[in-house]
């Protein structure tokens, strides 16, 4: 793929969803656009790129988007931030909700593994403490096919056995045809929407907990501020983000918005300031 | 040096894991079955043990259940590794003293994380 076409696509993503394609694999790009290219009916990667300059265009650029930003996370990653949203901010929520559901946002909810791994953290929480607390899930993706594919709960042989327990797998998934499927009680517990966290802006509805992981390290940097910012204003008043371990550090863009919470690593609160700025 | 047994009798599954344990460090033990595998344990009791279900002699749940009432034998991590995957089959593997198990086949990502899932690494 020559550094001309590389340049269009990665022009592309970025114009529709802040993020800067990573360009120092080019195989890699040209590979994901042969998928999309087998999808749209189209002989090469080189025909669809053509077919970008056409009035195709416009339905080709969001196929091409998604295609070339997909991205799989494992079950669990990055464990011992996920230790402190069960042990410490999922009882702490629990306790201050009362009746109410805690509501969680996956805000990049990838090809599912985040959401359900949270489902099965709030389960083990809720089982820990004797049940009795609720928890309401909201997955989110940019990518539409995403998705779909993550709503079934059905993850490979393989996916499945990437960063989950044998335990875990047993007491949440049951095998079916074309890998494991999440138990209907999990499954129940997520809704799904498709969220361009680039241009969309914050709904009406705020969350408890928003977990967003892996994707602001990808943004330009001209457009993480807004993202930010988009975020903390869909923190309910006392609800906590999470990032991934290290995405906050040193982030100036965080800093109006987003204190972090002293003693745990990743986990951050809405700045008060911020709050009257907001008012 | 930790070290780890590998019982299975698939040389070629034997040297996948051998060559992600010396990767990591490990004194690495190879057997083919569950008989050499708690005859190697009586003679000295490895850190790990990554451990097939059907293998010929003694199959590697009857190995599992006969080294845990070994002296010392609850020490070492036992990961099965094994082509069953029937949920109820590795609750038994579980139930009988394993710390986690992988379904075959499997690739060095899995390997890695059950191993880091369990301390091993």
């Amino acid at each position: 793929m020559t550094p001309g076409k590389l340049e269009i696509v990665a022009r592309l993503c970025l114009m529709r969803t802040g993020r800067r394609l990573d360009t120092s694999v080019p195989e890699r790009a040209a590979a994901r656009l042969g998928i999309v290219a087998r999808r749209e009916g189209y002989g090469s990667v080189d025909d669809l790129l053509l077919a970008l300059r056409t009035s195709e265009a416009e339905r080709l650029a969001w196929p091409v988007v998604e295609g070339l930003t997909a991205f799989e996370r494992g079950f669990m990653e990055d464990p011992k931030v996920l230790k402190q949203v069960a042990r410490r901010i999922l009882p702490h929520l629990a306790g201050i909700k009362g009746d109410n559901p805690v509501r969680i946002w996956c805000a990049a909810a990838g090809s599912g593994q985040d959401p359900y791994s949270l489902a099965i953290l709030a389960q083990e929480a809720a089982a820990r403490m004797g049940g009795g607390f609720q928890v309401e899930i909201y997955a989110s993706d940019l990518s539409v096919k995403g998705i779909e594919r993550a709503r079934t709960g059905i993850f490979s042989h393989f996916e499945i056995q990437k960063g989950l327990s044998a335990r875990q797998m047993i007491d949440h998934f049951q095998p079916v045809e074309g890998g494991w499927q999440a138990s209907s009680s999990l499954r129940d517990m997520i809704r799904w929407r498709r969220v361009n966290l680039f241009s969309d802006t914050p709904g009406s509805m705020r969350f408890d907990l928003v977990v967003c992981r892996g994707i602001l390290p990808q943004m330009a940097a001209h457009v993480r501020p807004t993202a930010v910012v988009n975020l903390a204003l869909s923190l309910a008043e006392d609800g906590f983000l999470v990032l991934g371990r290290w995405e906050g550090e040193g982030e100036a863009d965080l800093a109006p918005a987003l204190l972090p919470l002293p003693g745990l690593d990743g986990i951050y609160t809405r700045n008060p300031a911020f709050r009257t700025l907001e008012v | 040096m930790k070290s780890c047994l590998i019982a299975d009798d698939s040389p070629v599954v034997r040297l996948m894991i051998r060559r992600l344990l010396e990767a990591a460090g490990y004194h690495v033990r190879e057997v083919p079955d569950g008989a050499q595998a708690l005859a190697a344990c009586q003679k000295d009791m490895p850190d790990v043990i990554l451990l097939d279900w059907r293998m010929p002699v003694m199959n590697g749940l009857e190995f599992l259940i006969r080294l845990r009432r070994l002296p010392g034998g609850g020490g070492p991590c036992v990961i099965f590794c094994s082509v069953e995957s029937d949920p109820g089959m590795i609750g038994r593997a579980l139930a009988s003293g394993a710390n986690e198990y992988v379904m075959k086949p499997f690739d060095r990502e899995i390997l890695a994380g059950k191993l880091s899932l369990v301390g091993a690494v």
